[in-house]
C-alpha cells in the first residue's frame, strides 16, 4: 500500500466513522451574534463548546485595542521575532505577564500550542526526564516527543502513582521535568498541586504547570491552580494560552529562572514563526488588564459552572470529576455521542464532541464549556434540553 | 527479582486478553493496533498497568519501534532486566 492509498484507507475509516451529512468536526459559523451566539447553518445556536470563560471576545476595551493596532502598525509583524525584532508592545505584555505572575521572566509564542512545543524542546535534551500526567494535552505530547528524553506517564492525577516512577529514577529524578495541567482539557478537573509540589522538592526535580484552562479561571487574581494552591513560588514553570480566557490566539511561559530567556534562542517553535499580529497583542493586554480585575466575572462563571454541573448530575449523567468551566458528560459509545451531539445542535445548542483516541480511557466525551457571559436564560436552555434527552440517551 | 520472558508475555497476554474481542488468541506475532485494533493511547494504558505490575516505567520514546506483542515483552523483558 502507497502513502496515497493509506490515506485513503483513513479516510474510508472516518466515513464509516462519522455521518456526512453535518459537519461534526470544524463547524462552519456564517456569523457571530455575541460571545455566545452564533449562525451555523440557517439557525441560531448558543455556543457552549468555546472555551471563551470570561466572554472577552467582543469586551469594548479589547475591541478598541485591537482596531487601533491596527492603524499604527498594520496587519502583520511579517516575520519571527529573532529575525524581523519585536514591536514594543511583544515586550510590554511579556512585562505583564511577567509581573502578574511575579516573575523575572515572560516569553511570548504565538500560540498556546507553540508555547509547550517551544518551552518543553528548548529545555529539555535527551539525557533528561520527562514525566507527565496521562491526560495531559497533546501539545504537551508533542513537545517531549521532540527533545528525544525518555517520556514515562503516570496515571492521572495519581501522586502515588507519580512517586512510585520518581523512584524508580534514582539519581534521575533530578533531571526530571514534571508537567501537569491545572484544569484538564477534557474532563474538567484540577491536579493535586500541593502534594505534586511536595513530591517534587523531596525528588529534586523540576515543575511545568499549564495553565491553559485555568488562567482566568482559578485564584483570586486568576492566575490559575498554582494561585488557588499556594504555591506560585515553587513552581519552576509556568504556560498558558491566550486563546481561552483572554479571547485572543498566543502563548506564554513564566518563571524566575534566567534560564528561560535562552528558549529565545535555541527553540524552534520560537524562532521559525511569525510573531503575533499588532492586533493580537493589544487586544490581550487589554484582556490581561480585565482578567486580572474580573473578581466579578470568575464569581459568575463559577456560579454558572455549578449550576449546569448540579443540573447534568442531578439528571443522572455520567460527569467528569468536579464541576467547573469544563462541564464532559461522558459516554462509553461514540454512535451515542455522536447523535446525543447532534440532537443538541438540533434543539440549538453547540458542543463539543469528543472521541477517542483524543479521550481517556477510550470514552466519548460531550464537552460543554461555561462563559461568564451566558445568560441564565442560555443556561437553563440547554439544562432543559439535556433533560428531554436523558431518557434517550438511557434507552440507547 | 527479574521476570523471564515467558513470565512477561504470559502477564502482557493475560492484560491484553481483557481488552481484546472475547476468543482472540495472543501469540508473539500479534499485532497491536492492526490486529487488536488499538490506538496508540490504548497501547500507552496498558504499558502503564503493565509498569506497575512489573515495577518498571516504559519510556514512551522507547516503543517508537514496537509493532506486535513479541516486541513489546522483549522491550519489557530488557527493561525489567536492566533495573536488577
Amino acid at each position: 500500500m502507497n502513502l496515497l492509498e493509506e490515506f485513503a484507507a483513513r479516510h474510508a475509516h472516518k466515513k464509516l466513522l462519522l455521518p456526512e451529512d453535518v459537519q461534526i468536526f470544524g463547524a462552519q459559523i456564517e456569523k457571530l451574534y455575541s460571545s455566545t451566539e452564533a449562525k451555523i447553518g440557517d439557525r441560531r445556536i448558543t455556543l457552549f463548546g468555546t472555551n471563551n470563560y470570561l466572554g472577552l471576545t467582543f469586551a469594548p476595551q479589547c475591541l478598541e485595542a485591537a482596531h487601533r493596532a491596527i492603524d499604527e502598525e498594520g496587519t502583520g509583524t511579517t516575520g519571527s521575532r529573532l529575525a524581523n525584532g519585536s514591536y514594543s508592545n511583544h515586550y510590554l505584555l511579556e512585562k505583564e505577564f511577567a509581573d502578574f505572575y511575579r516573575c523575572e521572566h515572560c516569553i511570548i509564542f504565538s500560540t498556546g500550542y507553540q508555547a509547550n512545543l517551544g518551552l518543553i524542546s528548548g529545555l529539555i535534551d535527551s539525557k533528561d526526564v520527562i514525566l507527565l500526567d496521562a491526560h495531559c494535552h497533546a501539545s504537551i505530547y508533542d513537545g517531549c516527543s521532540m527533545t528525544g528524553a525518555d517520556v514515562i506517564r503516570f496515571r492521572h492525577n495519581d501522586t502515588v502513582n507519580m512517586e512510585k516512577r520518581l523512584q524508580r529514577l534514582g539519581d534521575r529524578a533530578q533531571s526530571t521535568l514534571i508537567i501537569v495541567e491545572g484544569i484538564y482539557s477534557m474532563l474538567g478537573d484540577t491536579a493535586p498541586l500541593q502534594e505534586i509540589v511536595r513530591l517534587k522538592q523531596k525528588y529534586g526535580a523540576t515543575l511545568l504547570v499549564d495553565e491553559a484552562h485555568s488562567l482566568g479561571v482559578l485564584g483570586e487574581t486568576g492566575q490559575g491552580l498554582v494561585e488557588q494552591a499556594g504555591v506560585l513560588d515553587q513552581v519552576d514553570f509556568i504556560t498558558g494560552t491566550f486563546s481561552k480566557s483572554l479571547g485572543n490566539i498566543g502563548g506564554y511561559c513564566v518563571s524566575n529562572h534566567p534560564q528561560l530567556d535562552m528558549i529565545r534562542y535555541v527553540s524552534r517553535p520560537y524562532i521559525f514563526t511569525a510573531s503575533s499580529s499588532p492586533a493580537t497583542i493589544a487586544a490581550t493586554r487589554a484582556a490581561l488588564v480585565l482578567l486580572r480585575e474580573g473578581q466579578a466575572l470568575r464569581k459568575t462563571l463559577w456560579q454558572h459552572s455549578r449550576f449546569l454541573y448540579s443540573k447534568l448530575d442531578e439528571l443522572g449523567y455520567t460527569l467528569g470529576p468536579e464541576p467547573g468551566p469544563v462541564i464532559a458528560v461522558v459516554l462509553d459509545s461514540h454512535t451515542l455521542a455522536i447523535d446525543l451531539w447532534r440532537r443538541l445542535l438540533d434543539n440549538g445548542i453547540y458542543t463539543n464532541l469528543v472521541l477517542p483516541p483524543a479521550t481517556p480511557d477510550d470514552k466519548s466525551l460531550i464537552r460543554c464549556s461555561i462563559s461568564a457571559a451566558h445568560t441564565t436564560e442560555q443556561l437553563e436552555h440547554i439544562a432543559d434540553v439535556f433533560s428531554q434527552l436523558r431518557k434517550y440517551v438511557t434507552d440507547a | 527479582m527479574a521476570h523471564t520472558y515467558d513470565q512477561i508475555f504470559q502477564t502482557l497476554q493475560g492484560i491484553l486478553e481483557k481488552v481484546s474481542v472475547r476468543g482472540t488468541v495472543i501469540t508473539p506475532e500479534t499485532g497491536l493496533t492492526d490486529q487488536l485494533k488499538m490506538d496508540s493511547m490504548k497501547v500507552l494504558d496498558i504499558i502503564m498497568e503493565i509498569e506497575d505490575e512489573l515495577d518498571i516505567s516504559v519510556p514512551m520514546n522507547n516503543l517508537v519501534d514496537v509493532n506486535t506483542v513479541g516486541e513489546l515483552a522483549q522491550l519489557l523483558f530488557e527493561l525489567d532486566t536492566s533495573k536488577s
